[in-house]
């Protein structure tokens, strides 16, 4: 765990992380709808974000639980950290986070979070932090605007009053991956939980905005090549 | 091109530099010059014909009030003012990023910091936040907002219906499920007699 254990984790205003997630979050944006922010402090400085709110398709989630109520789950919708965190910090950075969650919010019963395998990972970090993958899909919610190669969310495509157009748009390739972390232990979900063997053969591997095979990487691992998490 | 002491009464700070230091990274600079003075030689000031800093103007600033009374120079003769200009940034750009994970297995990092090496991040005092926060609990609000995108030409039908239907009988007694919006109310009116009508 080395220095990660020296991070400290406190509840930090919006326009703070939004500015920290535009700087180091690879697609520059922030959620709108994230309400819960959490600043991760190392040597005096902030070094990651990590920022919740309720999913923008609620209802649409819901059912991924059993009994779930509406106020019952959260998302984390963004998670932003600097070079300069050693490693294991995300794991570390979430798992605090979660705790806190369980102390304050204790109506919360599972966390939602999607891994973007078309321009930045699987989701390394949610695996190591105990996150059951339950689906893999084709992208078709972000899309790249051919006139300034921006992508963009189809959310944000709906803000932007831009469907019409964004529908005529080409999806970018790669899959998104949905997983979910079981805040109390006997929910059930309604969705079969994905082995990670899965993201292999479903050609979803991606880490750090690369292709790169899960099988590959624990090549690499054994190698002497450092990654930052398991998987 | 070799460095040669000036009097450092002789270098003239550049007027326009567009570099700024902060009072701690100007003490961390001194510290850093009186520990390891060999890096003056090392690494020169840059000055043009005019003996005016091109490169090193902070360090400059820093030996004038350290009281040196000689410091190395390298004369770049010849450049044009738009190559002083490219110089002055292009000295100033650090290519390349560190690698945290080396510098923190290779080096002492007070000790990193002493030398002024700065870690990225955000300066924010952690002190200032806590671990306390409240979320929203309970069953979804039974009143839903929706959001409609009207042309003016629709916009005014829809409003005139509205403002219409509000003046009738019907929508004094009209069910409104506790609902106390009168827009919402009278839309859900509309609707209601148009759906009777398609029965």
């Amino acid at each position: 765990m080395g220095r990660a254990k020296e991070i400290i984790v406190k509840v930090i205003p919006a326009t703070l992380a939004n500015s920290f997630v535009r700087r180091h979050h690879y697609s520059g944006k922030v959620v709108p709808n994230s309400t819960l922010h959490f600043g991760c402090f190392l040597d005096d400085k902030l070094h990651g974000v990590m920022s919740y709110g309720p999913s923008i398709n609620k209802k649409g989630t819901i059912n991924l639980v059993e009994n779930t109520g509406w106020n019952e789950f959260i998302e984390l919708n963004r998670m932003a950290f600097d070079d300069y965190l050693p490693k294991y910090s995300e794991s570390r950075c979430i798992s605090i986070s979660i705790k806190l969650i369980k102390k304050n919010a204790p109506q919360i019963k599972w966390i939602i979070s999607f891994a973007d395998g078309t321009q930045c990972g699987d989701g390394t970090i949610y695996r190591a932090s105990g996150f059951k993958l339950v689906g893999i899909v084709d992208n078709t919610a972000l899309r790249l605007n051919p006139k300034t190669g921006e992508a963009i969310h189809v959310i944000q495509a709906h803000h932007l009053k831009i469907t019409n157009e964004f529908k005529k748009w080409k999806p970018i390739s790669g899959k998104q991956l949905k997983y979910v972390y079981l805040i109390d232990k006997t929910c059930k979900l309604n969705v079969p939980v994905i082995p990670f063997s899965k993201i292999d053969e479903y050609d979803a591997g991606m880490y750090k905005g690369e292709k790169i095979t899960l099988k590959q990487r624990r090549g690499d691992l054994s190698d002497g090549v450092g990654l930052n998490a398991i998987s | 091109m070799k460095a040669e002491l000036f009097d450092i009464e002789d270098i003239k700070l550049n007027p326009n530099n567009p570099r700024t230091i902060t009072k701690v990274q100007k003490e961390k600079l001194m510290k850093s010059i009186k520990e390891f003075p060999q890096m003056l030689n090392i690494r020169p000031l840059v000055v043009d014909e005019d003996n005016m800093v091109l490169g090193g103007n902070m360090r400059y600033q820093t030996l004038v009030e350290l009281g040196y009374k000689q410091v190395p120079v390298i004369k770049a003769m010849d450049l044009t003012p738009e190559q002083k200009q490219e110089f002055i940034i292009k000295d100033n750009i650090a290519f390349g990023e560190w690698d945290w994970d080396v510098l923190q297995t290779e080096w002492e990092m007070e000790t990193l910091w002493d030398w002024g090496l700065d870690s990225g991040g955000f300066e924010v005092d952690k002190n200032l936040f806590d671990t306390n926060f409240k979320l929203a609990e309970g069953d979804k609000s039974p009143f839903q907002q929706i959001t409609f995108t009207l042309s003016d030409e629709q916009h005014t039908i829809v409003k005139n219906a509205m403002s219409d239907i509000k003046q009738t009988e019907e929508f004094k007694y009209c069910e409104t499920f506790g609902n106390e919006n009168s827009n919402g109310n009278a839309l859900y009116l509309l609707i209601q007699q148009w759906a009777e009508q398609k029965k």
